[in-house]
């Protein structure tokens, strides 16, 4: 244990480490302001560069742009009333409002201060609380590790955009892709559709990479093409000169004012924590539930939705405090309760590691250099975010226009160099075209993801089940895995409602 | 009852139900007479066949909620997305193919200079954007994979 934390010490404190950190923010946060680009897309981009980094620099610039992203998509909200991200949406409600009434500064320092603080808090409890869940995890057979499967591709189906149907058909759908090429417990090939070149299988790069980036950039270009986010920009040019006349100085939040927005932050930490640990729920659902009970217990709730601080505390620290709760399935269990926590999985698969309770076990080093990583990130993003604060909201002016043919040719020669194949080439366009008609027809992509990373591993737990018990009723032989599945049915009922309540 | 039930033929949800019947109707029927290894408790072919079955029920519900006015808005611009995506997955076909032919640096500055014209109202008016920088990226990029990474690209007539 001391030894691998010494190791861990070492691995995360290297300079070129602390580089890519920063190097990660700065990406994160210029790619999450600008409205239509996101830190997902970043990561999914640069994953193939973890084939060439140490391990820890990979991790270390594949943190920094999650964390920057996170806070990024809250610059565009509260300068231009634009959300960068969907999660960024609840923050804009209250920032915008602030921004509009001269209290730029002070909205925006409040986003940063909540979204370190709700960010800090979630990855300590992410540490604490995944090493013992994966003590557990190592105990589990087949049964219990199928229903833990089935508990998460039912919640994240369910909850992902509130509509069950088509969550299902999306996950189904992700577990057919994963299920192309050779059978993994008799070999036979399956849905090769006689191509040789589809025996190994989709991988999981032009899979991700397809889905999320070009799909999305696809979507960008043809708003770009009508000139639509042109008439965002110039509307936000037009706002920002507002902004860039504006004397920030006379609008300085002191931190012993933040320290009055304890009990936003707080409420915002909490249930961004507890929401972003369930698979499928999003950091979209938190901020808006944590703005919800913000407003329901405070005592000056009339100002809410009219510039309150509090309203931007609250909602930025339950959009923040998901990111480091996000991964505790992927440590505990494998199985990635997000669509970040499936890029990181993915990230950990390319390293040579097996997200779940044997990563934690087998690449301790690692584990622990990537939690002492998800600490000082934090830090590095607040003492960015004081210097460079003024500048961010410039960077959200960045026209999507110069940046997409560069992105979407980086994303090509990207995934080439990741396996130096061809066919990875041709499968990352189409998972482009399959995600661009699954966006339009109103199906998320994260359960689709999801049931293309965990379905190998839930497929081979049914079949061991079966093989152990003989019956299906065997499924249903333990207590946990009974747990399981009365909890994903609970859960569903309760968010049902939440979610009914929120629209 | 009369004002619960919708024409069902007015909204988009109540096709992409079919849709998603029709695919998992083609799949198991696959499973059924195509060329699959069956298992005696649970082969090869009973994880797809739960996956199918999920998707036929899934479309089931999508058409069922369409009839009774439970469904996603109609996107607008559907048709210009889908042209777009067509067009660029065209485009990034046709430039792996012309990298083996013009070599890979000039293949990717003519793209990007193409992308941002054609997103550009006036490109000549801004050519640091359309045409500079285009050219800065494909000399970067060039360095980054072939230089750095060293990608095996087909080397073309020039570099």
């Amino acid at each position: 244990m001391l030894e691998a934390l010494t190791d861990a010490l070492s691995l995360a404190l290297d300079p070129s480490v602390l580089m890519f950190v920063a190097l990660g923010i700065l990406l994160g946060i210029t790619l999450g302001a600008i409205p239509g680009l996101s830190g997902d897309m970043a990561i999914a981009l640069l994953l193939p560069t973890v084939f060439y980094l140490e391990p820890a620099s990979a991790l270390g610039l594949l943190v920094g742009i999650y964390k920057g992203g996170m806070f990024g998509g809250s610059i565009s909200g509260i300068t231009f009333g634009v959300p960068g991200t969907p999660g960024a949406a609840a923050t804009t409600i209250d920032g915008y409002q602030a921004k509009l009434k001269g209290k730029p500064n002070r909205a925006l320092h409040t986003a940063l201060y909540s979204s370190v603080a709700g960010d800090t808090s979630s990855d300590l409890i992410l540490i604490f609380i995944a090493l013992p869940l994966a003590a557990v995890a190592l105990k589990f057979g087949p049964v219990e590790f199928f229903a833990l499967y089935a508990f998460s591709l039912l919640l994240i189906s369910a909850l992902t955009r509130g509509q069950l149907a088509k969550g299902v058909a999306a996950c189904a759908l992700g577990i057919l892709l994963s299920m192309i090429g050779r059978d993994p417990i008799g070999g036979s090939l399956r849905m090769t559709f006689g191509m040789p070149e589809l025996a190994g299988g989709l991988s999981l790069i032009p899979v991700l990479v397809g889905i999320f980036a070009v799909s999305e950039l696809i979507v960008q270009v043809s708003k770009a093409w009508a000139a639509k986010s042109r008439a965002i920009v110039e509307d936000a040019k037009e706002k920002s000169k507002m902004f860039s006349d504006y004397d920030a100085a006379a609008d300085k939040l002191p931190f012993r004012d933040f320290l009055k927005l304890w009990k936003a932050t707080a409420i915002g930490t909490g249930t961004g924590t507890l929401i972003g640990a369930l698979p499928g729920a999003g950091s979209s659902l938190a901020a808006f539930i944590s703005y919800g009970l913000a407003h329901r217990f405070s005592r000056n709730g009339d100002e809410f939705g009219k510039g309150s601080m509090e309203g931007v505390a609250s909602a930025e620290a339950g959009n923040s405090a998901t990111s480091g709760s996000t991964l505790i399935p992927l440590f505990a269990f494998g199985i990635p309760g997000s669509a970040t926590a499936a890029l990181f999985g993915a990230a950990f698969i390319l390293m040579g590691m097996s997200p779940g309770p044997t990563m934690v076990r087998d690449h301790s080093d690692v584990i622990y250099a990537l939690f002492i990583i998800l600490i000082y990130a934090n830090l590095v993003n607040l003492l960015m975010g004081k210097v460079l604060l003024p500048y961010y909201s410039k960077m959200s002016m960045v026209q999507p226009r110069i940046l997409l043919p560069i992105v979407f040719c980086l994303a090509i020669f990207g995934t080439y160099a990741a396996g130096n194949s061809l066919i990875d080439v041709w499968v990352l366009l189409g998972a482009g075209l399959l995600g661009v008609v699954l966006r339009l027809y109103g199906f998320p992509l994260a359960p689709l993801i999801l049931g293309f990373i965990v379905g190998p591993g839930a497929e081979r737990a049914l079949r061991q089940s079966l093989l152990i018990g003989g019956e299906w009723s065997y499924l249903f032989s333990s207590p946990i895995a009974i747990g399981f599945y009365a909890t994903a049915l609970g859960l569903i009922l309760l968010f049902t409602l939440l979610l009914r309540n929120k629209a | 009852m009369s004002s619960m039930l919708r024409n069902p033929l007015r909204y988009q949800d109540f096709y992409v139900g079919l849709v998603l019947i029709a695919l998992a109707a083609a799949g198991l029927l696959d499973i059924a007479y195509g060329n699959w290894r069956i298992g005696q408790t649970m082969g090869p072919e009973a994880f797809p066949q739960v996956a199918y079955i999920a998707i036929l029920m899934a479309g089931v519900l999508v058409s069922t909620n369409a009839c009774i006015g439970q469904h996603d808005s109609r996107q607008e611009d559907i048709v210009s997305v889908l042209v777009t995506g067509v067009i660029m997955v065209s485009g990034g076909v046709l430039l792996f193919l012309l990298v083996g032919r013009l070599g890979f640096t000039v293949t990717l500055a003519s793209a990007l200079i193409a992308g941002s014209s054609l997103l550009t109202r006036e490109p000549l008016r801004h050519w640091k954007t359309t045409i500079l920088l285009p050219i800065l990226a494909a000399v970067v990029m060039y360095f980054l994979f072939v230089q750095l990474i060293r990608v095996p690209l087909a080397s073309g007539w020039l570099f």
